[in-house]
């Protein structure tokens, strides 16, 4: 009697958790994929361009699109066809709309890993620009920001001489400058963002130039056929060198890249391979970096504001024409210290553009004083433009000769 | 008409009297519905006769071997079903001790018994066991047994003689469970030479038998095995309670007992496993389980079986501990590709396409172009088509299954890639789940997994991760709720058990692996001696 009772129970239980089942099955029924992108129709947007045209007051808005082909027989990236598409409108959101009447593909950005921004655009003011980017869910905040001197659209249409597409290949030389290089400084979107929003703060980032090849093409200039009429082997080839120094969003002008070696060591940014080189009567010296550590610090003597940057860095010699006996520590230290006049000198001329040139204070000196004297910025800071390019900075350069590499002593001697 | 009643019945018209008297018994119990077995053994032979006769019609391998018994020259018959009783014993041990030796044995000696079959039992027969039935229920089940049966003239009691034979199949390496290392034998058909496997490897006399028959028409013969002391009293009595419930017609696999005991029939998730090799058997009787012998079958059930076990293979146990830990964490991750493959892509793929890396997404849509079908679609097509081939694979002969599989992988893999309508990702995920679910050593738990796969494609089709997210959490409530014989299924995970849980995705080395797994043996727990890791003897350097 006990398990007819439970048998029923058992059936009423099924027959309602059926019932449940089956309406959860129209819950799925009911969401119709909402939110669903089927790949073939997404247009990956690889870079992003933003440019002004002072003319017609608009702004431009460029894309680079990768639709990637099945011609080649499937899977391979290499088959990539880049498809570039420009727009113009009052506001960067009107241009990205104008942009899809051109397009067929659902243009996506969650893959555009790179704002360029053009000389007009940066000199009218990033922060509108920024506004927008950052606004957007699908614009990763890690995208690089860089702009570019060259006009924009030759560096959309310039080849990419390694990678498939253009983005790839920017990212790659921005990857290599910061481990191998270090003569250029990009920030990304969020770094942007936040020096964007502190106005003593002021920005600075990488800067895109071209750079016509001095050597025959290779194999990689052939796939690609960007822009029409134009021999490729005429075409110009985009370099990253050097930064761009920007007050307030607005673009003021450009740091070599000699002044972008000086600003990674205030900014305590060097990863490594940058390099030290100098030659003294005859003799001639080069060293790569191994290591850096930057200190920078704010003092306050007499009321007036001044700054301690100790730099100390681990260097390997790696070219060394020379009277020096490179055994004797007598003589390694003065190898050290002719070393570490150079890097002063590079510090300096940073310092110098920054401070008198441009009056943009991108090594966050306003920053530093109000993390140490935050009362003491507060009566500073109103007048800080004025003060700014007036601020000393104490350098204290310590270079230690880390390695002498595979020989040590030198093969010719200075003639 | 009248004359001819009063003449004395002649021999043929009382034997036809006789007949006629049994029929109308046994054909009154029909009509009552009253089991027509349970009848007491006449004294009569013709009687009993009549009435087997009457029963057995028309199966032509009943027999029946008539012969006089001893000087005396009782009629005695031996009845039997041809094919299931040793022919040989009958020919020369039976029929010739009762026809030959019975006439020349001591009769004085003899006479002192007043029971023939006393006699019989004591001196004629020279059988290992014998048993004296009076119920016709009893003579007609050891009949189909495959005993042979001796009813005697004058005598309401029958010998039952267990003679039974049958055709069986070699021990050799099972077919579902091939090791690289290990012991190469596996279950057969017969129960008895399954139970002598699995008594060859426990010699206690704590390892029990308990049998039985089950099924109405089939007579199974059931075999439910244990050690007393480990085993749990309680899950014992739980085993047999709900064995000896079952009312069914036939029996014919353990996957029929499997299905009638399990805790919840609705699971995707098998709770009793299965296994073909006797060390398998016999190590889960040592940590405490319990196991179903069903005669006809190599399969044999071990229960309780909670998640972690179906993830393990008997080889574990006998390669050394590092790459048995390795492969049980592969294991694990291939139960995940299984169950999410193609859904996790799925989700991916149409929904979540910032997730993947740039190069990649750009070799997948390339793949994907031209590909006419959205990408639930092509899963489903590849994941069907795929089902299709396994399945082809398994039931067709062995000899035509390559050709399908040969098929199977030109058609549906390279000329379906070749032709845009499947895209080459799709088919490197549809093959690497295939291969995922192979990776699970146990059958019954890679089926619910298959299953399962399915319902996630379409939660992630219409909600993408979330979908899955969605799909995950809900199986993880099902596993959690889910019990098998009282015992949690994801322990030793939850409720934790940190000594079980050194066997369960790792397998610790023997010597550390201290304790049987509590969640299974309550009270004789100690598994190995302390102290036994192994180590290089100690003081031979410090003597010299």
């Amino acid at each position: 009697m006990l398990s007819l009772h439970q048998l029923k129970g058992m059936m009423k239980m099924n027959r309602r958790s059926i019932s449940l089942l089956l309406l959860l099955l129209l819950v799925v029924n009911l969401t119709a994929c909402a939110g669903k992108r089927e790949m073939d129709e997404l247009g990956i947007v690889g870079l992003t361009a933003v440019d002004w045209d002072p003319k017609q007051q608009k702004y431009e808005i460029m894309v680079q699109v990768i639709v990637p082909s099945r011609a080649g027989g499937g899977m391979g990236g290499s088959n990539i066809q880049l498809w570039n598409a420009t727009a113009t409108g009052k506001t960067l959101m009107r241009a990205s709309k104008n942009l899809r009447s051109r397009v067929s593909k659902k243009l996506v950005w969650f893959h555009s890993n790179l704002i360029i921004i053009g000389e007009q655009a940066a000199k009218k003011g990033l922060k509108d620009i920024i506004d927008f980017f950052a606004r957007n869910k699908e614009i990763r905040y890690n995208s690089w920001v860089l702009i570019s001197e060259y006009p924009i659209r030759e560096t959309l249409e310039s080849n990419p001489r390694f990678e498939g597409s253009l983005p790839s290949e920017i990212q790659g030389l921005i990857e290599n400058n910061k481990t191998d290089w270090s003569e250029s400084y990009s920030i990304n979107l969020k770094d942007m963002l936040i020096r964007l929003a502190d106005d003593d703060f002021d920005e600075i980032t990488g800067r895109l130039t071209n750079h016509r090849p001095q050597l025959a093409p290779e194999g990689t200039y052939e796939q690609l056929d960007l822009v029409k009429d134009v021999p490729v082997d005429l075409r110009d080839v985009i370099a990253l060198s050097g930064a761009a120094v920007l007050k307030d969003g607005k673009l003021k002008g450009w740091l070599d890249r000699v002044e972008s070696k000086g600003y990674l060591f205030i900014a305590d940014e060097i990863e490594g391979g940058a390099i030290v080189e100098y030659s003294k009567e005859k003799e001639k010296f080069s060293a790569e970096i191994l290591s850096n550590k930057s200190k920078l610090k704010p003092e306050f003597k007499n009321g007036k504001v001044s700054f301690k940057l100790e730099v100390k860095t681990d260097v390997a010699i790696t070219e060394a024409i020379t009277k020096l006996d490179l055994t004797k520590s007598e003589d390694i230290e003065l190898l050290q210290k002719d070393l570490a006049k150079e890097v002063k000198k590079y510090i300096e001329t940073t310092l110098k553009t920054a401070q008198q040139e441009y009056n943009a204070d991108i090594f966050g000196y306003g920053n530093a004083i109000y993390r140490s004297y935050p009362k003491k910025w507060e009566e500073i800071k109103d007048d800080w433009d004025q003060i700014f390019p007036t601020v000393v900075t104490d350098i204290k350069v310590e270079i230690i000769v880390k390695r002498l590499g595979m020989i040590s002593q030198p093969i010719t001697k200075p003639q | 008409m009248s004359k001819k009643m009063k003449r004395p019945l002649t021999i043929e018209e009382k034997k036809r009297k006789d007949e006629e008297e049994v029929l109308e018994r046994l054909e009154e119990k029909y009509l009552n519905d009253i089991d027509i077995n349970n009848l007491k053994v006449y004294s009569s032979l013709e009687k009993n006769l009549v009435y087997l006769e009457a029963l057995f019609s028309k199966a032509s391998d009943f027999n029946t071997r008539k012969f006089k018994l001893g000087d005396e020259e009782v009629k005695a018959t031996l009845v039997y079903v041809q094919g299931i009783v040793n022919k040989g014993f009958i020919n020369d041990t039976i029929l010739r001790e009762l026809m030959i030796v019975s006439r020349n044995q001591d009769l004085k000696l003899s006479r002192s018994y007043s029971n023939l079959i006393d006699l019989i039992e004591d001196r004629l027969l020279t059988m290992g066991t014998i048993e004296r039935r009076d119920e016709f229920t009893t003579i007609i089940d050891d009949m189909l047994c495959g005993h042979a049966v001796l009813l005697i003239d004058g005598y309401d009691e029958a010998i039952s003689i267990p003679i039974p034979t049958r055709e069986v199949r070699n021990v050799a390496e099972p077919e579902t469970e091939s090791v690289v290392r290990g012991p190469r034998e596996g279950f057969v058909e017969s129960i008895d030479i399954n139970l002598s496997l699995v008594r060859g490897r426990i010699k206690t006399p704590d390892l029990k038998f308990e049998s039985f028959r089950l099924g109405r028409v089939s007579k199974t013969d059931i075999t439910v095995a244990y050690i007393e002391g480990i085993a749990p009293q309680d899950l014992i009595d739980e085993v047999l309670n709900r064995v000896k419930r079952i009312d069914i017609d036939i029996v014919n696999e353990s996957g029929i007992i499997e299905q009638l005991i399990e805790d919840d029939p609705f699971s995707p998730f098998p709770q009793i496993s299965n296994t073909e090799r006797p060390d398998g058997v016999a190590s889960s009787l040592n940590e405490g389980r319990v196991s179903i012998f069903v005669d006809g079958t190599p399969f044999v059930l071990v229960m309780p079986s909670v998640f972690v076990h179906f993830l393990q293979a008997n080889e574990d146990y006998y390669q050394r501990f590092f790459f048995s830990s390795f492969v049980r964490m592969l294991r694990f991750v291939a139960f995940l590709v299984a169950l999410l493959g193609p859904s996790v892509y799925i989700a991916i793929t149409t929904f979540h396409q910032e997730m993947i890396p740039t190069k990649l997404l750009l070799s997948i849509v390339a793949s994907r172009a031209g590909v006419p079908f959205p990408a639930l679609v092509e899963a489903l097509i590849m994941e069907i088509a795929f089902e299709f081939l396994r399945e082809a694979g398994i039931r067709l002969p062995k000899t035509v299954g390559q050709a399908v599989s040969i098929v199977g992988a030109l058609v549906v893999g390279e000329a379906a890639v070749q032709a845009g309508l499947v895209s080459q990702a799709m088919v490197i995920v549809v093959a690497l789940t295939g291969i995922a679910s192979f990776m699970i050593p146990a059958y019954s738990f890679a089926l619910g997994v298959r299953l399962i796969r399915f319902g996630v494609m379409f939660l992630a089709a219409s909600w993408g991760m979330f979908g899955i997210t969605f799909a995950v959490l809900a199986l993880l409530i099902h596993l959690c709720s889910l019990r098998t014989f009282g015992v949690p299924y994801l322990s030793p995970i939850t409720p934790v058990d940190w000594e079980a849980l050194k066997d369960s995705f790792i397998k610790v080395p023997e010597w550390f692996k201290n304790s049987r797994p509590s969640y299974l043996v309550k009270d004789d727990n100690q598994r190995i001696a302390s102290n036994v890791k192994p180590s290089p003897a100690k003081g031979d350097d410090e003597d010299e």
